[in-house]
């Protein structure tokens, strides 16, 4: 079901705007409404480096991780991955994903 | 007859304009019958929509802005119940037709204004009732707990299954799979509301039964349950759907005809006569009159307008008034006959007198 | 007729910030206790509207020869089972407090304590047992106007914090530490409540007569009491506050969008902060000194 184009074709993540999602940022922290929902949270480093990212462009995983690295001026590349897979797992669940 | 308690409130809902002539002294009563009944969020929708929430006196203002905000954030949370229970029936393909409130709200009907929601009401055909229990629990939703008897009592007897609360949002869907309960003794196919279902605008797995079918139901559910604690909120939920339905073409012969069809006359010549009595509903003379040949006459109708009339009220507590709980009282008794085999009528009710006497 | 008498008899309408609610009880110990903490409230025998009609009265039944029970009502409905009559007076107190939590949605209400000094508002958010009442009493008996010790209450329009000026509501040791405060008037302590013993602070005449001067905020500040603690004032994340004033508010999932823009700029404007405390004379002396550089800074 995750997708019909094939296994080369990585799925893009984009934010679900269309939820009405306020956000503002302190120190690298961002705090975001999920206006349909009614929830709010507060992301970590990563997760605020993430949704950032993600509010330029849509991007696959990778691309992602990639980018959120650059933001984050991070060493531990490989840990930065992994927790990637955890955020968007998160995102999805709290309806901030498309 | 003696003039209502309420008729300050009721002059409000018919006229909203007449609330910036309701001296200040008499705003207290009539924010706690408004607030009592339900009905304050939508007092508050409609000067709001006339643009004179603002020339109401600074201290009642408040409180309708309240009940306003209050409704305001009861109509995001249901969109987004919705917008759940549509993923978690996904898999399922089915229809996700919804009733009462929910549909209300998600068709933007004036009868969502200022208005709070309670559960959701749902439809789904009964072969697929189990489907849906499973595809519900599998998204957070937990069987409520009740005891055996009620268990039984819904399943068996009723229209639906046990209520389903969501382990996180505490949430309530009611799942039903028609609108009468099978053993009532007036029947109704379920497949005839399955037919007639319409689709929401931009939400192509989401429905909400006909015009005629909506009225049908909101009248049967209000006239034949018996639990008359927010009926006055309903009956103006039937107003503002009789107004806003009566201007589409066709809808007056179809609601007749319907109404025959799935003999249900009687609750629908009681919506369509207290909404005019009450509320200045406008109803066409042969629409009334086709529903009143059904109806109760004579003394039986007088005896039926005392209670209804009674029932159909916004009590202040600080002032109550012991005729509307009595009418109620004998309305909730006349409901569970009218939806209960005789053999369990008397039980039932027994339990329910003793669980009361518990709480 | 004296205030006690006037809440037995017919009742009294009693101002206090932006609500008027009408007040009755028969119970002595409540007419005495609204007597004492509302002796410098305004305060009539007749009004054109009441936000609120709240009473406590003695429950019936057998049960009321051997434990008599106390039943408060607020516009005629019942919201909470009976409590024990020896506890009427924070009864009413709890639920004069729950009708306006339950009903002014005109407001975003915070459950925290709220001072002012200067006209800037020190929101001081906590759970029980944080010392957060403790610490408002004993700010308001040091020249800090009291807005409120438990419901602040935060302006849609401008952000700006009414005064409810009301009792402060005092547990166990605290009422001790309070009395020994000069100028504190306190009330009998009510014994065995769900939250231990519990004694009620008549607010500072001064507070009393300025409640409807509101004021903008300027620190959030999480007081926690610590015996083994050493007294310190400390920054905080402000991301982590949004979310903690927004867990402590009794209404902001009501308004939406509203509260979020609300929040933001009242995170954005106000400093931050934790203040860990075993003692309250040096937590006053830090917060005077907050209030301090602020008014040299203005």
């Amino acid at each position: 079901m995750e997708s019909d184009i094939g296994p080369a074709a990585a799925r893009l993540y984009r934010l679900a705007t269309e939820n009405g999602l306020v956000w503002r940022s302190w120190d690298g922290e961002i705090v975001v409404l999920n206006e349909a929902s009614g929830d709010t949270h507060r992301l970590d480093l990563v997760a605020s480096a993430a949704f950032e990212v993600l509010l330029d462009a849509p991007a696959d995983a990778q691309t992602l991780t990639r980018r959120v690295i650059e933001e984050l001026g991070a060493v531990d590349e490989q840990r930065i991955a992994s927790s990637i897979e955890t955020v968007l797992g998160k995102f999805a669940e709290l309806g901030l994903l498309a | 007859m003696r003039p209502r308690p309420d008729a300050i409130l009721i002059a409000a809902l018919r006229e909203p304009e007449r609330l910036l002539d309701v001296p200040l002294s008499e705003w207290g009563a009539l924010i706690r019958r408004g607030r009592h009944a339900g009905l304050l969020g939508r007092l508050a929708f409609l000067l709001d929509e006339r643009g004179l929430i603002g020339r109401v006196p600074e201290q009642p203002r408040q409180h309708l802005v309240s009940a306003l905000t209050m409704a305001e954030k009861h109509r995001r949370d249901v969109l987004w119940e919705v917008r759940c229970l549509e993923q978690a029936l996904e898999p399922l393909a089915l229809p996700l037709i919804l009733l009462k409130g929910a549909a209300y709200a998600i068709a933007d009907l004036p009868a969502s204004r200022g208005r709070t929601f309670g559960d959701i009401d749902i439809l789904v055909p009964r072969a697929a009732i189990r489907d849906v229990e499973r595809c519900l629990a599998a998204a957070g939703w937990r069987p409520s707990p009740v005891d055996r008897w009620d268990e039984r009592f819904y399943r068996e007897w009723m229209h639906q299954i046990p209520p389903m609360v969501h382990a996180y949002r505490d949430t309530i869907v009611d799942v039903h799979h028609t609108i009468v309960p099978p053993t009532a003794r007036v029947k109704l196919s379920p497949s005839k509301l399955l037919e007639t279902a319409r689709p929401v605008a931009n939400r192509p797995n989401v429905f909400t039964l006909g015009p005629a079918e909506i009225i049908v139901h909101s009248a049967t559910h209000l006239f034949n349950e018996g639990e008359f604690g927010r009926s006055l909120r309903d009956l103006t939920d039937l107003d503002l759907l009789l107004r806003h339905f009566g201007s589409v073409p066709d809808f007056w012969p179809s609601l007749l005809a319907r109404t025959e069809e799935l003999d249900l006359l009687r609750p629908v010549f009681y919506a369509l006569r207290y909404t005019q009595r009450i509320l200045g509903t406008p109803v066409p003379d042969h629409v009334a009159n086709a529903a009143g040949k059904r109806g109760p006459a004579g003394v039986r109708l007088r005896v039926m307008d005392a209670l209804f009339e009674r029932a159909l009220a916004a009590e202040d507590l600080e002032d109550p008034d012991r005729s509307v709980s009595a009418a109620r009282f004998m309305l909730y008794i006349r409901g569970h006959y009218l939806r209960l085999p005789p053999r369990l009528l008397l039980p039932h009710l027994v339990r329910k007198a003793a669980l009361r006497g518990k709480a | 007729m004296n205030l006690a008498a006037r809440a037995a008899a017919g009742g009294f309408f009693l101002r206090t910030g932006p609500f008027v609610f009408h007040v009755r009880s028969s119970m002595p110990a409540v007419t005495s206790g609204v007597a004492l903490l509302y002796a410098d409230h305004p305060v009539t025998d007749a009004a054109e509207f009441a936000d609120f009609r709240v009473s406590v009265s003695p429950a019936s039944g057998v049960r009321r020869y051997w434990r008599p029970q106390a039943i408060f009502r607020c516009d005629g409905f019942q919201p909470f089972k009976p409590l024990p009559a020896a506890q009427a007076l924070p009864f009413l107190e709890w639920g004069m407090n729950w009708a306006i939590a339950e009903h002014a949605h005109q407001f975003l209400i915070i459950h925290a304590a709220a001072v002012e000094r200067d006209g800037r508002v020190a929101i001081l958010p906590g759970l029980s047992g944080s010392g957060k009442s403790t610490l408002c009493a004993a700010l308001a008996l040091r020249g800090w106007r009291l807005f409120t010790d438990e419901l602040t209450l935060i302006s849609l329009h401008d952000s700006a914090i009414s005064p409810l000026v009301r009792p402060v509501s005092l547990k166990n040791e605290s009422i001790e530490v309070i009395r020994r405060f000069p100028g504190a008037t306190l009330s009998d302590p009510a014994e065995d409540t769900a939250k231990g013993t519990v004694a009620l602070m008549k607010p500072p005449v001064e507070s009393v007569r300025r409640a409807d001067e509101r004021a903008l905020p300027a620190w959030i500040v999480f007081p926690r009491f610590g015996r083994m603690e050493t007294t310190r004032l400390e920054p905080r994340s402000k991301a982590e506050t949004f979310i903690e004033l927004a867990n402590n508010s009794f209404n902001y999932h009501v308004h939406g969008r509203r509260g979020f823009e609300l929040l933001a700029g009242i995170i954005e404007r106000c400093a931050c902060l934790s203040l860990t405390f075993n003692d309250l004379e040096p937590a006053i002396a830090l917060l005077d000194g907050l209030a301090e550089r602020s008014r040299a800074a203005a």
